[in-house]
């Protein structure tokens, strides 16, 4: 049980290590899905938007984390 | 049938060698740990028994992907990557700066000395079952991330089969040097592989998400390795931004 209770747990962590940085993947995901389906839009704005979204949801995750641990650098 | 591009079998042959190569040097660590305090047996049987596990998943999991429409797994499979992906490599760029402590073999090992000694002392009785149970809780747990990577970086483009054979030769790889050195794959520079298999698995997340929602990506199947240039100089710009010292004093 304690076995079963830590694999779920490993496969939780897998995806959901940082909450922050999961919701802002899937909001940006459900925005790109709604965009490349949007009639007179050329579906490749979607694509640059989902880039371009995720390097900034990996910037902001790393310096908001960075912030946390090093209070000093605010 | 479609021919594809070298350089994407060789981006996803190669994130599956170094996400196991990482993978395998932890769980290594713990097995060899086990089998220093209780001998060879209940390690082996141990990290083959999660091994005969680890197979049957994937044995289970490879028939039903075929059965699945190709843009519907091709989204799920990308947004698990993009979550996983970019964990990976948001850790990989706070190690890189120095804001976590690097990933620690010798203390690793040394940690699960000491808590298999500290179960001697309580429990007298079936402690090779015990020792054999951390061998196979390190080797699944472990090999669960190997099994999505193999399966997410192999699925989309039916490159399960080279996936799969990297990531054997990576686990054969920390085998043999393991049995030859004896002691913790400290010298492996994990975090830089776990930096580069951060980078991968962000781009193939972005190009699987893209392909599943109907995005005809400039340069098609090519696209993926700009991405992964991209997200390479993104996080290496991040960690150097963060390593700078000076940055509270310099506000």
């Amino acid at each position: 049980m304690i076995l079963l209770r830590e694999i779920a747990g490993e496969l939780i962590g897998m995806f959901l290590a940082d909450v922050r940085l999961t919701t802002a993947i899937l909001a940006l995901v459900a925005i790109v899905a709604g965009l490349s389906v949007a009639p007179g839009l050329n579906p490749l704005i979607a694509g640059g938007a989902l880039l371009v979204g995720c390097h900034l949801i990996l910037v902001e995750a790393a310096v908001r984390e960075a912030r946390r641990r090093r209070p000093d650098d605010q | 049938m479609e021919l594809i591009p070298w350089g994407v079998v060789a981006s996803a042959v190669s994130a599956a060698f170094a996400a196991s190569l990482v993978e395998a040097v932890e769980a290594f660590t713990i097995v060899l740990a086990v089998a220093t305090l209780r001998g060879w047996r209940p390690a082996v049987t141990g990290a083959f028994a999660a091994l005969g596990v680890l197979g049957l998943l994937v044995v289970a999991l490879g028939p039903l992907l075929g059965r699945v429409p190709l843009h519907p797994l091709q989204l799920a499979i990308g947004v698990l990557l993009l979550l996983f992906g970019m964990g990976w490599l948001r850790k990989a760029v706070l190690r890189s700066a120095g804001v976590i402590p690097l990933h620690d073999e010798e203390a690793a090992f040394a940690a699960e000395a000491e808590h298999l000694a500290e179960e001697a002392r309580h429990r007298h009785r079936s402690l090779d079952w015990i020792a054999g149970l951390a061998a196979f809780k390190a080797v699944l747990l472990e090999g669960l991330e190997v099994v999505f990577i193999v399966i997410a970086v192999g699925a989309g483009r039916g490159l399960l089969g080279p996936a799969c054979l990297g990531a054997l030769a990576a686990c054969a790889a920390v085998l043999a040097v393991g049995a030859l050195v004896h002691r913790p794959l400290s010298q492996v520079p994990e975090n830089a592989v776990k930096f580069g298999v951060g980078v991968m698995l962000s781009a193939f997340g972005v190009f699987w998400t893209g392909e599943g929602v109907g995005i005809p990506w400039p340069g098609q199947d090519w696209a993926l390795l700009v991405f992964a240039v991209l997200f390479l100089a993104t996080g290496l710009a991040t960690a150097t931004r963060l390593r700078r010292p000076a940055l509270a004093t310099a506000r």
